[in-house]
Protein backbone atom coordinates (compact mmCIF):
# COMPACT_ATOMS: atom_id res chain seq x y z
CA UNK A 1 0.00 0.00 0.00
CA UNK A 2 1.48 3.42 -0.95
CA UNK A 3 1.00 6.91 0.93
CA UNK A 4 0.62 9.71 -0.43
CA UNK A 5 -0.35 13.42 1.18
CA UNK A 6 -2.29 16.19 0.04
CA UNK A 7 0.12 18.84 -1.06
CA UNK A 8 -1.24 22.34 -2.15
CA UNK A 9 1.50 23.16 -4.85
CA UNK A 10 3.52 24.84 -5.44
CA UNK A 11 5.18 23.82 -2.07
CA UNK A 12 2.99 23.04 0.58
CA UNK A 13 2.43 19.29 2.01
CA UNK A 14 -0.96 19.91 4.26
CA UNK A 15 0.05 17.03 6.46
CA UNK A 16 3.89 17.54 7.43
CA UNK A 17 2.56 21.15 8.00
CA UNK A 18 0.19 19.99 10.44
CA UNK A 19 2.65 17.63 11.89
CA UNK A 20 5.00 21.56 12.51
CA UNK A 21 2.50 23.03 13.39
CA UNK A 22 0.63 20.79 16.15
CA UNK A 23 4.57 20.28 17.95
CA UNK A 24 4.26 16.59 17.74
CA UNK A 25 7.08 15.45 20.13
CA UNK A 26 9.84 13.01 19.49
CA UNK A 27 7.13 9.95 20.97
CA UNK A 28 4.09 11.10 18.90
CA UNK A 29 6.33 10.95 15.86
CA UNK A 30 7.49 7.64 16.73
CA UNK A 31 3.85 6.04 17.21
CA UNK A 32 2.64 8.14 14.38
CA UNK A 33 5.31 6.70 11.83
CA UNK A 34 5.29 3.11 13.40
CA UNK A 35 1.27 3.14 12.87
CA UNK A 36 1.61 4.25 9.24
CA UNK A 37 4.53 1.97 8.87
CA UNK A 38 2.53 -0.69 9.29
CA UNK A 39 -0.65 0.25 7.54
CA UNK A 40 1.86 0.45 4.58
CA UNK A 41 2.83 -3.44 4.92
CA UNK A 42 -0.67 -4.94 5.91
CA UNK A 43 -2.72 -2.87 3.60
CA UNK A 44 -5.97 -1.63 4.46
CA UNK A 45 -8.46 -3.99 4.42
CA UNK A 46 -6.09 -5.73 7.15
CA UNK A 47 -5.05 -2.47 9.00
CA UNK A 48 -9.17 -1.82 9.01
CA UNK A 49 -10.07 -5.29 10.45
CA UNK A 50 -7.37 -4.67 13.16
CA UNK A 51 -8.79 -1.42 14.05
CA UNK A 52 -6.01 0.75 12.73
CA UNK A 53 -7.95 2.73 11.09
CA UNK A 54 -11.52 3.96 12.36
CA UNK A 55 -14.27 4.84 9.74
CA UNK A 56 -15.63 5.12 7.51
CA UNK A 57 -16.60 8.76 9.16
CA UNK A 58 -20.36 9.29 9.65
CA UNK A 59 -21.48 11.85 7.05
CA UNK A 60 -18.01 10.56 5.04
CA UNK A 61 -18.29 7.80 3.53
CA UNK A 62 -14.64 7.84 2.47
CA UNK A 63 -13.03 9.37 5.51
CA UNK A 64 -10.96 7.10 7.72
CA UNK A 65 -9.55 8.58 10.96
CA UNK A 66 -6.09 6.40 11.77
CA UNK A 67 -6.01 5.61 15.39
CA UNK A 68 -2.84 6.93 17.73
CA UNK A 69 -2.75 7.16 21.12
CA UNK A 70 0.47 9.23 21.86
CA UNK A 71 0.79 11.96 24.21
CA UNK A 72 -2.21 13.35 22.73
CA UNK A 73 -4.98 11.54 20.52
CA UNK A 74 -3.46 11.93 17.03
CA UNK A 75 -6.07 11.62 14.72
CA UNK A 76 -4.90 12.18 10.62
CA UNK A 77 -7.85 12.00 8.31
CA UNK A 78 -7.10 9.89 5.09
CA UNK A 79 -8.91 8.23 2.22
CA UNK A 80 -8.64 5.02 0.25
CA UNK A 81 -7.13 5.76 -3.47
CA UNK A 82 -8.62 8.07 -4.42
CA UNK A 83 -7.74 7.31 -8.21
CA UNK A 84 -6.58 3.27 -6.68
CA UNK A 85 -8.38 2.05 -3.97
CA UNK A 86 -6.58 -1.62 -3.99
CA UNK A 87 -3.12 -0.33 -3.56
CA UNK A 88 -2.76 3.61 -2.14
CA UNK A 89 -4.19 5.66 0.47
CA UNK A 90 -3.95 9.60 0.78
CA UNK A 91 -3.55 11.46 4.15
CA UNK A 92 -5.74 14.23 3.69
CA UNK A 93 -5.31 16.30 6.79
CA UNK A 94 -4.19 16.42 10.23
CA UNK A 95 -6.69 16.13 13.29
CA UNK A 96 -6.33 15.40 16.70
CA UNK A 97 -8.91 14.50 19.36
CA UNK A 98 -10.02 15.38 22.94
CA UNK A 99 -12.93 14.63 25.32
CA UNK A 100 -14.40 13.09 22.38
CA UNK A 101 -14.04 16.19 20.11
CA UNK A 102 -11.76 16.72 16.90
CA UNK A 103 -9.67 19.49 16.21
CA UNK A 104 -9.97 20.88 14.25
CA UNK A 105 -13.92 20.31 14.79
CA UNK A 106 -14.58 20.04 10.70
CA UNK A 107 -11.54 17.94 9.99
CA UNK A 108 -13.98 14.99 8.67
CA UNK A 109 -15.48 17.95 6.13
CA UNK A 110 -12.03 19.97 5.21
CA UNK A 111 -10.85 15.99 4.67
CA UNK A 112 -13.73 15.00 2.04
CA UNK A 113 -13.23 18.66 0.55
CA UNK A 114 -9.33 18.02 -0.32
CA UNK A 115 -10.50 14.51 -1.48
CA UNK A 116 -13.03 15.92 -3.74
CA UNK A 117 -10.11 18.68 -5.34
CA UNK A 118 -8.13 15.61 -6.14
CA UNK A 119 -10.70 13.90 -8.20
CA UNK A 120 -12.05 16.83 -9.73
CA UNK A 121 -11.43 16.80 -13.46
CA UNK A 122 -11.03 20.28 -13.25
CA UNK A 123 -7.52 19.97 -11.06
CA UNK A 124 -6.11 16.82 -13.44
CA UNK A 125 -2.80 17.11 -13.56
CA UNK A 126 -2.31 19.69 -11.12
CA UNK A 127 0.30 18.31 -8.47
CA UNK A 128 -2.13 18.02 -5.25
CA UNK A 129 -0.44 15.04 -3.47
CA UNK A 130 2.86 13.76 -2.94
CA UNK A 131 4.87 10.24 -1.71
CA UNK A 132 4.41 10.54 2.04
CA UNK A 133 6.80 12.53 4.01
CA UNK A 134 7.66 10.93 7.51
CA UNK A 135 7.07 12.59 10.30
CA UNK B 1 20.57 -1.97 1.21
CA UNK B 2 17.04 -1.13 2.12
CA UNK B 3 16.28 2.23 1.89
CA UNK B 4 13.51 1.81 4.82
CA UNK B 5 15.70 0.68 7.15
CA UNK B 6 18.24 3.02 6.56
CA UNK B 7 15.88 6.05 6.87
CA UNK B 8 14.72 4.07 10.32
CA UNK B 9 18.05 3.50 11.33
CA UNK B 10 18.44 7.13 10.97
CA UNK B 11 15.48 8.16 12.71
CA UNK B 12 15.98 5.61 16.37
CA UNK B 13 19.63 7.21 15.89
CA UNK B 14 18.24 10.56 15.90
CA UNK B 15 15.92 10.47 19.37
CA UNK B 16 16.12 7.77 22.32
CA UNK B 17 12.65 9.48 23.12
CA UNK B 18 11.30 8.24 19.75
CA UNK B 19 12.65 4.84 19.54
CA UNK B 20 11.30 3.67 22.59
CA UNK B 21 7.84 5.15 21.44
CA UNK B 22 8.02 3.44 17.80
CA UNK B 23 9.06 0.28 19.67
CA UNK B 24 6.49 -0.15 21.94
CA UNK B 25 3.93 0.67 19.70
CA UNK B 26 5.40 -2.13 17.36
CA UNK B 27 5.43 -4.29 20.21
CA UNK B 28 1.67 -3.66 21.44
CA UNK B 29 0.48 -3.73 17.79
CA UNK B 30 1.88 -6.93 16.84
CA UNK B 31 0.92 -8.87 19.79
CA UNK B 32 -2.71 -7.55 19.58
CA UNK B 33 -2.80 -7.97 15.58
CA UNK B 34 -1.60 -12.01 16.25
CA UNK B 35 -4.16 -12.52 18.98
CA UNK B 36 -6.82 -11.18 16.92
CA UNK B 37 -5.60 -12.86 13.45
CA UNK B 38 -5.33 -16.35 15.49
CA UNK B 39 -8.29 -16.04 16.93
CA UNK B 40 -10.60 -15.19 13.78
CA UNK B 41 -8.27 -18.40 12.03
CA UNK B 42 -9.15 -20.58 14.58
CA UNK B 43 -12.66 -19.60 14.62
CA UNK B 44 -13.03 -18.55 17.67
CA UNK B 45 -15.20 -15.57 18.87
CA UNK B 46 -14.25 -13.51 21.53
CA UNK B 47 -16.76 -14.44 24.05
CA UNK B 48 -15.47 -18.30 23.05
CA UNK B 49 -11.60 -17.55 23.69
CA UNK B 50 -12.94 -15.55 27.38
CA UNK B 51 -14.57 -18.71 28.35
CA UNK B 52 -11.63 -20.90 27.02
CA UNK B 53 -9.09 -19.22 28.91
CA UNK B 54 -11.41 -18.41 32.31
CA UNK B 55 -12.00 -14.76 31.48
CA UNK B 56 -15.07 -13.16 29.52
CA UNK B 57 -15.74 -11.42 26.29
CA UNK B 58 -15.23 -7.86 27.53
CA UNK B 59 -11.57 -9.07 28.85
CA UNK B 60 -10.61 -10.22 25.91
CA UNK B 61 -11.80 -7.61 24.18
CA UNK B 62 -9.54 -5.20 26.07
CA UNK B 63 -6.53 -7.68 25.36
CA UNK B 64 -7.29 -7.25 21.87
CA UNK B 65 -7.07 -3.15 22.10
CA UNK B 66 -3.43 -1.90 21.39
CA UNK B 67 -3.41 0.43 23.86
CA UNK B 68 -3.69 -1.47 26.57
CA UNK B 69 -0.20 -2.46 27.04
CA UNK B 70 -0.51 -3.99 30.53
CA UNK B 71 -0.94 -7.37 29.43
CA UNK B 72 0.32 -9.88 31.93
CA UNK B 73 2.38 -12.99 30.58
CA UNK B 74 -0.04 -15.50 32.57
CA UNK B 75 -2.57 -14.70 30.61
CA UNK B 76 -1.48 -14.33 27.36
CA UNK B 77 0.18 -17.95 27.94
CA UNK B 78 -3.05 -19.12 28.44
CA UNK B 79 -4.27 -17.15 24.92
CA UNK B 80 -1.71 -18.91 23.27
CA UNK B 81 -2.06 -21.81 24.60
CA UNK B 82 -5.45 -21.85 23.43
CA UNK B 83 -4.03 -21.39 20.39
CA UNK B 84 -2.21 -25.05 20.25
CA UNK B 85 0.80 -22.45 20.26
CA UNK B 86 3.23 -21.53 23.06
CA UNK B 87 4.68 -18.11 24.43
CA UNK B 88 8.07 -16.60 23.92
CA UNK B 89 8.73 -13.63 25.60
CA UNK B 90 12.08 -11.90 24.58
CA UNK B 91 14.44 -8.59 24.89
CA UNK B 92 15.59 -7.61 21.38
CA UNK B 93 17.72 -5.55 20.31
CA UNK B 94 16.39 -2.26 18.08
CA UNK B 95 18.65 -3.50 15.02
CA UNK B 96 16.03 -6.47 15.02
CA UNK B 97 13.16 -3.88 15.09
CA UNK B 98 14.46 -2.43 11.50
CA UNK B 99 14.08 -6.46 9.94
CA UNK B 100 10.86 -6.94 11.72
CA UNK B 101 9.19 -3.78 10.69
CA UNK B 102 10.44 -3.80 7.23
CA UNK B 103 9.06 -7.69 7.09
CA UNK B 104 5.66 -7.15 8.72
CA UNK B 105 2.88 -8.94 7.64
CA UNK B 106 -0.54 -10.93 8.69
CA UNK B 107 0.38 -13.90 7.28
CA UNK B 108 3.67 -13.62 9.07
CA UNK B 109 1.81 -13.16 12.40
CA UNK B 110 -0.12 -16.66 11.91
CA UNK B 111 0.78 -19.53 13.73
CA UNK B 112 -0.20 -22.99 13.07
CA UNK B 113 -1.48 -24.87 15.87
CA UNK B 114 0.45 -27.97 17.50
CA UNK B 115 -1.96 -30.90 15.05
CA UNK B 116 -1.18 -28.79 12.36
CA UNK B 117 2.05 -27.95 12.84
CA UNK B 118 4.05 -29.36 9.49
CA UNK B 119 7.60 -29.09 11.09
CA UNK B 120 6.33 -31.56 13.98
CA UNK B 121 4.98 -33.38 11.76
CA UNK B 122 7.96 -33.86 9.82
CA UNK B 123 9.80 -34.57 12.82
CA UNK B 124 6.85 -37.60 13.64
CA UNK B 125 7.62 -38.71 10.60
CA UNK B 126 9.99 -42.09 9.51
CA UNK B 127 13.26 -40.94 10.20
CA UNK B 128 14.81 -41.85 6.93
CA UNK B 129 12.05 -40.44 5.14
CA UNK B 130 11.82 -37.24 7.06
CA UNK B 131 14.03 -35.55 4.38
CA UNK B 132 13.40 -37.62 1.09
CA UNK B 133 9.88 -36.95 0.96
CA UNK B 134 9.34 -33.79 2.77
CA UNK B 135 7.80 -32.22 -0.26
CA UNK B 136 4.95 -34.60 -0.22
CA UNK B 137 2.28 -32.94 1.30
CA UNK B 138 2.65 -30.35 -0.87
CA UNK B 139 3.21 -32.06 -4.11
CA UNK B 140 -0.01 -33.85 -3.34
CA UNK B 141 -2.03 -30.87 -2.74
CA UNK B 142 -0.03 -28.88 -6.25
CA UNK B 143 -1.05 -32.61 -8.04
CA UNK B 144 -4.52 -32.29 -7.41
CA UNK B 145 -4.98 -28.69 -7.92
CA UNK B 146 -3.11 -28.38 -11.46
CA UNK B 147 -5.07 -31.82 -12.43
CA UNK B 148 -8.66 -30.13 -11.78
CA UNK B 149 -9.83 -28.56 -14.95
CA UNK B 150 -11.81 -26.16 -13.61
CA UNK B 151 -9.35 -24.69 -10.73
CA UNK B 152 -10.07 -21.74 -8.72
CA UNK B 153 -6.80 -19.51 -8.69
CA UNK B 154 -7.34 -18.64 -5.01
CA UNK B 155 -5.17 -21.66 -4.19
CA UNK B 156 -2.35 -20.59 -6.08
CA UNK B 157 -2.18 -17.06 -4.58
CA UNK B 158 -2.53 -18.32 -0.89
CA UNK B 159 0.51 -20.83 -1.96
CA UNK B 160 2.55 -17.74 -3.12
CA UNK B 161 2.02 -15.90 -0.03
CA UNK B 162 2.97 -18.70 2.14
CA UNK B 163 -0.35 -19.56 2.90
CA UNK B 164 -1.32 -23.16 3.22
CA UNK B 165 1.54 -24.76 1.51
CA UNK B 166 2.17 -27.76 3.35
CA UNK B 167 5.71 -28.29 5.07
CA UNK B 168 7.04 -24.86 3.89
CA UNK B 169 9.73 -23.53 6.38
CA UNK B 170 10.32 -20.03 7.23
CA UNK B 171 13.48 -19.25 5.28
CA UNK B 172 12.81 -20.68 1.93
CA UNK B 173 11.53 -18.69 -1.05
CA UNK B 174 7.04 -19.64 -1.95
CA UNK B 175 8.03 -20.33 -5.68
CA UNK B 176 10.95 -22.53 -4.84
CA UNK B 177 8.50 -24.91 -2.35
CA UNK B 178 6.47 -25.47 -5.63
CA UNK B 179 9.39 -26.00 -7.94
CA UNK B 180 11.20 -28.18 -5.64
CA UNK B 181 7.84 -30.30 -4.79
CA UNK B 182 7.01 -30.81 -8.58
CA UNK B 183 10.18 -31.11 -10.41
CA UNK B 184 10.55 -34.46 -8.57
CA UNK B 185 7.39 -35.45 -10.68
CA UNK B 186 7.22 -38.17 -13.50
CA UNK B 187 4.76 -35.69 -15.32
CA UNK B 188 6.96 -32.77 -14.45
CA UNK B 189 6.80 -31.79 -18.30
CA UNK B 190 3.20 -31.70 -18.34
CA UNK B 191 2.48 -29.87 -14.54
CA UNK B 192 4.85 -27.43 -15.68
CA UNK B 193 2.42 -26.25 -19.19
CA UNK B 194 -0.78 -26.26 -16.67
CA UNK B 195 1.42 -24.36 -13.87
CA UNK B 196 2.37 -21.70 -16.56
CA UNK B 197 -1.44 -21.33 -18.40
CA UNK B 198 -2.65 -21.24 -14.41
CA UNK B 199 0.08 -18.17 -13.93
CA UNK B 200 -0.57 -16.69 -17.30
CA UNK B 201 -4.17 -16.84 -16.27
CA UNK B 202 -3.21 -15.11 -13.12
CA UNK B 203 -1.48 -12.07 -14.40
CA UNK B 204 -4.26 -11.65 -17.28
CA UNK B 205 -6.93 -11.77 -15.46
CA UNK B 206 -6.36 -10.70 -11.96
CA UNK B 207 -4.01 -8.31 -13.22
CA UNK B 208 -2.37 -8.39 -10.05
CA UNK B 209 0.18 -6.12 -10.68
CA UNK B 210 -2.63 -3.43 -10.77
CA UNK B 211 -4.86 -4.93 -7.88
CA UNK B 212 -3.32 -6.56 -5.39
CA UNK B 213 -4.58 -9.43 -3.88
CA UNK B 214 -3.86 -11.10 -0.44
CA UNK B 215 -2.30 -10.32 3.01
CA UNK B 216 1.41 -10.03 1.00
CA UNK B 217 0.89 -8.83 -2.45
CA UNK B 218 4.22 -7.53 -3.20
CA UNK B 219 5.65 -11.20 -2.15
CA UNK B 220 2.93 -12.55 -4.56
CA UNK B 221 4.40 -10.64 -7.53
CA UNK B 222 7.41 -11.32 -6.83
CA UNK B 223 6.81 -14.83 -6.42
CA UNK B 224 5.02 -15.22 -9.66
CA UNK B 225 7.08 -13.76 -11.70
CA UNK B 226 10.31 -16.26 -9.90
CA UNK B 227 7.93 -19.23 -11.14
CA UNK B 228 7.51 -17.47 -14.32
CA UNK B 229 11.39 -17.20 -14.42
CA UNK B 230 11.67 -20.54 -13.66
CA UNK B 231 9.08 -22.83 -15.46
CA UNK B 232 10.71 -21.30 -19.12
CA UNK B 233 7.35 -21.52 -20.52
CA UNK B 234 8.01 -18.65 -23.50
CA UNK B 235 5.11 -19.20 -25.54
CA UNK B 236 2.49 -19.42 -23.01
CA UNK B 237 3.87 -16.53 -20.68
CA UNK B 238 5.58 -13.79 -22.57
CA UNK B 239 2.20 -12.58 -24.11
CA UNK B 240 0.78 -12.31 -20.43
CA UNK B 241 4.23 -10.66 -19.05
CA UNK B 242 4.21 -7.94 -21.96
CA UNK B 243 1.42 -5.94 -20.58
CA UNK B 244 2.24 -5.97 -17.01
CA UNK B 245 5.78 -4.15 -18.29
CA UNK B 246 3.64 -2.10 -20.32
CA UNK B 247 1.63 -0.80 -17.64
CA UNK B 248 4.45 -0.27 -15.14
CA UNK B 249 6.71 1.89 -17.76
CA UNK B 250 2.92 3.51 -18.25
CA UNK B 251 2.77 4.41 -14.23
CA UNK B 252 6.16 5.55 -14.26
CA UNK B 253 6.06 8.36 -16.81
CA UNK B 254 2.93 9.11 -15.58
CA UNK B 255 3.43 9.27 -11.83
CA UNK B 256 6.86 9.48 -11.74
CA UNK B 257 7.19 5.94 -9.78
CA UNK B 258 6.53 2.89 -10.65
CA UNK B 259 3.43 0.80 -8.82
CA UNK B 260 5.57 -2.62 -7.87
CA UNK B 261 8.65 -2.45 -5.57
CA UNK B 262 12.03 -3.04 -6.61
CA UNK B 263 11.90 -6.91 -5.50
CA UNK B 264 8.70 -7.51 -7.57
CA UNK B 265 10.22 -5.64 -10.67
CA UNK B 266 13.46 -7.57 -10.31
CA UNK B 267 11.88 -10.35 -10.77
CA UNK B 268 9.38 -9.38 -13.42
CA UNK B 269 12.85 -8.58 -15.25
CA UNK B 270 14.38 -12.05 -14.30
CA UNK B 271 10.63 -13.58 -15.68
CA UNK B 272 11.21 -11.47 -18.89
CA UNK B 273 14.45 -12.30 -20.03
CA UNK B 274 13.69 -16.44 -20.10
CA UNK B 275 9.92 -16.21 -21.11
CA UNK B 276 11.11 -14.64 -24.62
CA UNK B 277 9.23 -16.07 -27.70
CA UNK B 278 9.67 -12.72 -29.84
CA UNK B 279 12.27 -9.97 -30.63
CA UNK B 280 9.75 -7.32 -28.17
CA UNK B 281 12.23 -6.54 -25.38
CA UNK B 282 15.12 -6.69 -27.37
CA UNK B 283 15.82 -2.75 -26.93
CA UNK B 284 14.98 -3.25 -23.22
CA UNK B 285 18.08 -5.94 -23.24
CA UNK B 286 19.76 -2.81 -25.32
CA UNK B 287 19.37 -0.16 -22.73
CA UNK B 288 20.79 -2.10 -20.00
CA UNK B 289 23.93 -2.21 -21.96
CA UNK B 290 24.01 1.05 -23.38
CA UNK B 291 22.75 2.64 -20.03
CA UNK B 292 24.69 0.51 -18.20
CA UNK B 293 20.60 0.44 -16.51
CA UNK B 294 17.10 0.68 -17.29
CA UNK B 295 14.74 3.21 -16.82
CA UNK B 296 12.19 1.45 -14.88
CA UNK B 297 13.53 -2.27 -13.99
CA UNK B 298 16.35 -3.22 -11.95
CA UNK B 299 19.86 -4.00 -13.12
CA UNK B 300 22.85 -3.09 -14.91
CA UNK B 301 24.42 -3.88 -18.23
CA UNK B 302 24.43 -7.39 -17.30
CA UNK B 303 20.80 -7.43 -17.41
CA UNK B 304 20.88 -6.73 -20.84
CA UNK B 305 23.29 -9.55 -22.07
CA UNK B 306 21.41 -12.41 -19.59
CA UNK B 307 18.59 -10.46 -21.55
CA UNK B 308 19.55 -10.70 -25.29
CA UNK B 309 21.70 -14.33 -24.30
CA UNK B 310 18.07 -15.54 -24.09
CA UNK B 311 16.86 -14.08 -26.85
CA UNK B 312 16.00 -17.13 -29.27
CA UNK B 313 18.96 -18.99 -28.89
CA UNK B 314 20.56 -20.64 -31.22
CA UNK B 315 24.30 -21.28 -32.27
CA UNK B 316 24.22 -20.91 -35.63
CA UNK B 317 21.56 -17.91 -35.54
CA UNK B 318 23.58 -15.02 -37.41
CA UNK B 319 21.43 -12.88 -35.87
CA UNK B 320 21.57 -14.33 -32.55
CA UNK B 321 25.41 -13.67 -32.59
CA UNK B 322 24.86 -9.89 -34.31
CA UNK B 323 23.09 -8.97 -31.24
CA UNK B 324 25.57 -9.72 -28.66
CA UNK B 325 28.49 -8.53 -30.65
CA UNK B 326 26.70 -5.10 -31.27
CA UNK B 327 25.97 -5.30 -27.75
CA UNK B 328 30.20 -6.01 -27.02
CA UNK B 329 30.15 -2.84 -28.96
CA UNK B 330 27.84 -0.96 -27.25
CA UNK B 331 29.84 -0.97 -24.02
CA UNK B 332 33.07 -0.48 -25.51
CA UNK B 333 31.77 2.65 -27.20
CA UNK B 334 29.93 4.19 -24.44
CA UNK B 335 33.41 3.40 -22.07
CA UNK B 336 35.02 4.97 -24.74
CA UNK B 337 32.55 8.55 -24.06
CA UNK B 338 32.91 8.03 -20.50
CA UNK B 339 36.94 8.41 -21.12
CA UNK B 340 37.22 4.55 -19.73
CA UNK B 341 39.11 3.30 -22.68
CA UNK B 342 42.85 3.21 -20.58
CA UNK B 343 44.57 1.02 -18.56
CA UNK B 344 43.93 1.68 -15.06
CA UNK B 345 40.40 3.12 -15.34
CA UNK B 346 38.14 1.38 -12.63
CA UNK B 347 36.24 -0.18 -13.34
CA UNK B 348 38.86 -1.98 -16.14
CA UNK B 349 37.14 -1.65 -19.32
CA UNK B 350 38.45 -5.38 -20.85
CA UNK B 351 37.96 -7.15 -17.45
CA UNK B 352 34.76 -5.45 -17.70
CA UNK B 353 33.68 -6.98 -21.15
CA UNK B 354 35.45 -10.34 -20.24
CA UNK B 355 33.00 -10.77 -17.55
CA UNK B 356 30.28 -10.02 -19.95
CA UNK B 357 31.88 -12.37 -22.68
CA UNK B 358 32.39 -14.94 -20.12
CA UNK B 359 28.63 -15.31 -19.22
CA UNK B 360 27.81 -15.93 -22.62
CA UNK B 361 30.31 -18.51 -23.38
CA UNK B 362 29.52 -20.12 -20.00
CA UNK B 363 25.66 -19.99 -20.73
CA UNK B 364 26.76 -22.16 -24.23
CA UNK B 365 29.31 -23.99 -22.22
CA UNK B 366 30.18 -24.72 -25.79
CA UNK B 367 33.37 -23.26 -27.70
CA UNK B 368 31.44 -22.92 -30.54
CA UNK B 369 29.99 -20.11 -28.99
CA UNK B 370 33.01 -18.17 -29.26
CA UNK B 371 33.37 -18.69 -32.90
CA UNK B 372 29.63 -17.44 -33.12
CA UNK B 373 30.54 -14.62 -31.35
CA UNK B 374 33.76 -13.29 -33.25
CA UNK B 375 32.37 -13.68 -36.55
CA UNK B 376 29.64 -11.55 -35.57
CA UNK B 377 32.15 -9.46 -34.59
CA UNK B 378 34.20 -8.33 -37.73
CA UNK B 379 30.73 -6.18 -38.81
CA UNK B 380 29.86 -4.84 -35.59
CA UNK B 381 33.37 -3.71 -35.62
CA UNK B 382 34.75 -4.16 -32.31
CA UNK B 383 37.73 -2.06 -31.35
CA UNK B 384 40.60 -4.53 -29.88
CA UNK B 385 39.85 -3.93 -25.49
CA UNK B 386 36.70 -6.13 -26.82
CA UNK B 387 38.79 -8.41 -29.26
CA UNK B 388 41.47 -8.71 -26.03
CA UNK B 389 38.42 -9.25 -23.56
CA UNK B 390 37.02 -12.26 -26.10
CA UNK B 391 40.85 -13.44 -26.21
CA UNK B 392 40.95 -13.72 -22.58
CA UNK B 393 37.59 -15.40 -21.82
CA UNK B 394 39.07 -17.65 -24.21
CA UNK B 395 42.50 -18.48 -22.77
CA UNK B 396 40.37 -18.82 -19.33
CA UNK B 397 38.23 -21.54 -20.42
CA UNK B 398 41.10 -23.19 -22.41
CA UNK B 399 38.88 -23.13 -25.33
CA UNK B 400 41.83 -21.92 -27.50
CA UNK B 401 42.72 -25.22 -28.80
CA UNK B 402 39.23 -26.81 -29.01
CA UNK B 403 38.44 -23.85 -31.10
CA UNK B 404 40.85 -24.80 -33.83
CA UNK B 405 38.41 -27.90 -33.64
CA UNK B 406 35.18 -26.51 -34.39
CA UNK B 407 34.40 -27.19 -38.40
CA UNK B 408 34.47 -24.11 -40.99
CA UNK B 409 35.84 -21.93 -38.60
CA UNK B 410 36.76 -18.23 -39.61
CA UNK B 411 39.77 -20.09 -41.07
CA UNK B 412 42.33 -21.08 -38.26
CA UNK B 413 45.05 -18.09 -39.02
CA UNK B 414 42.07 -15.10 -38.40
CA UNK B 415 41.41 -17.58 -35.23
CA UNK B 416 44.80 -17.98 -33.94
CA UNK B 417 46.14 -14.06 -34.82
CA UNK B 418 42.96 -12.72 -33.34
CA UNK B 419 43.69 -14.92 -30.02
CA UNK B 420 47.41 -13.58 -30.45
CA UNK B 421 46.58 -9.65 -30.76
CA UNK B 422 44.48 -9.64 -28.58
CA UNK B 423 46.34 -11.26 -25.77
CA UNK B 424 48.77 -9.47 -26.72
CA UNK B 425 46.83 -6.10 -26.15
CA UNK B 426 45.58 -7.42 -22.62
CA UNK B 427 49.23 -7.67 -21.54
CA UNK B 428 50.51 -4.20 -22.85
CA UNK B 429 47.92 -2.77 -21.02
CA UNK B 430 48.04 -4.74 -18.01
CA UNK B 431 51.77 -3.87 -18.10
CA UNK B 432 51.87 -2.23 -14.47
CA UNK B 433 50.43 -5.44 -13.04
CA UNK B 434 52.23 -7.97 -14.18
CA UNK B 435 52.52 -10.04 -10.72
CA UNK B 436 48.79 -11.25 -11.55
CA UNK B 437 48.11 -14.99 -12.26
CA UNK B 438 45.93 -14.06 -14.90
CA UNK B 439 49.11 -12.24 -16.47
CA UNK B 440 51.18 -15.29 -16.26
CA UNK B 441 48.28 -17.72 -17.46
CA UNK B 442 47.50 -15.40 -20.67
CA UNK B 443 51.05 -14.53 -21.64
CA UNK B 444 52.16 -18.39 -21.69
CA UNK B 445 49.08 -18.84 -23.94
CA UNK B 446 49.82 -16.03 -25.90
CA UNK B 447 53.26 -18.04 -26.32
CA UNK B 448 51.64 -20.97 -26.97
CA UNK B 449 49.92 -19.58 -30.09
CA UNK B 450 53.74 -18.38 -31.38
CA UNK B 451 55.19 -21.94 -30.48
CA UNK B 452 52.39 -23.79 -32.16
CA UNK B 453 51.69 -22.22 -36.05
CA UNK B 454 51.66 -18.30 -35.60
CA UNK B 455 54.78 -17.60 -36.56
CA UNK B 456 54.65 -20.23 -39.31
CA UNK B 457 51.59 -18.34 -40.65
CA UNK B 458 52.36 -14.64 -40.33
CA UNK B 459 55.07 -15.86 -42.40
CA UNK B 460 52.78 -16.69 -45.45
CA UNK B 461 51.05 -13.93 -44.35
Amino acid sequence: MKLWDFFHPPDRNEISDWGRNVRLSARERGQLNQKLDMIERLGFDTAHGLDFLAGPLKHHRHTYKLVVHAGRMLRPMLCLGPFDKRSEMTLLCGAIEKDWELDPPDAPARAEAKRQLLIDPKHAGEKLRVPHERF
Amino acid sequence: MSDFKRRLAKEFDDSREYREAYAESFANEYITAQMKLIRKRRNLSQAQLGELIESNQGRVSIYEDKEYGRWNIETLRKIAMQFGCWLKVSIEAYGALLGEAERFSAAGLLRPAFEDDPEVRRWLGPAQDAKDDQFAPARGLLRDWLHREDADLQPLCDWLQGIGLPGFPDGEDEFQWILWALESTAEWDKLKAILATRIARLITECEIDVRPVGWRPEVLLRNVFLLAANLKEAATLEGPLDPVYQRESQHKRELGTPRMRREALSALRTAMERNQNSTRWESVWFEFVTRGGHWLLPGTAQAGFDGLMRLSPELSSQAYWGRLAVAVRELEQSAFREGRLVPGCTPDLIEDLKTHIGTIFDFWGDPRSAIGLLRAAIPARWMQTAVAAWACAVFERQWDTPIQMVPDPLGRRLVDSVLFEGSDFWLKWNEPRQDTAAYATVQRAKENIRDDNLRVQWAAV
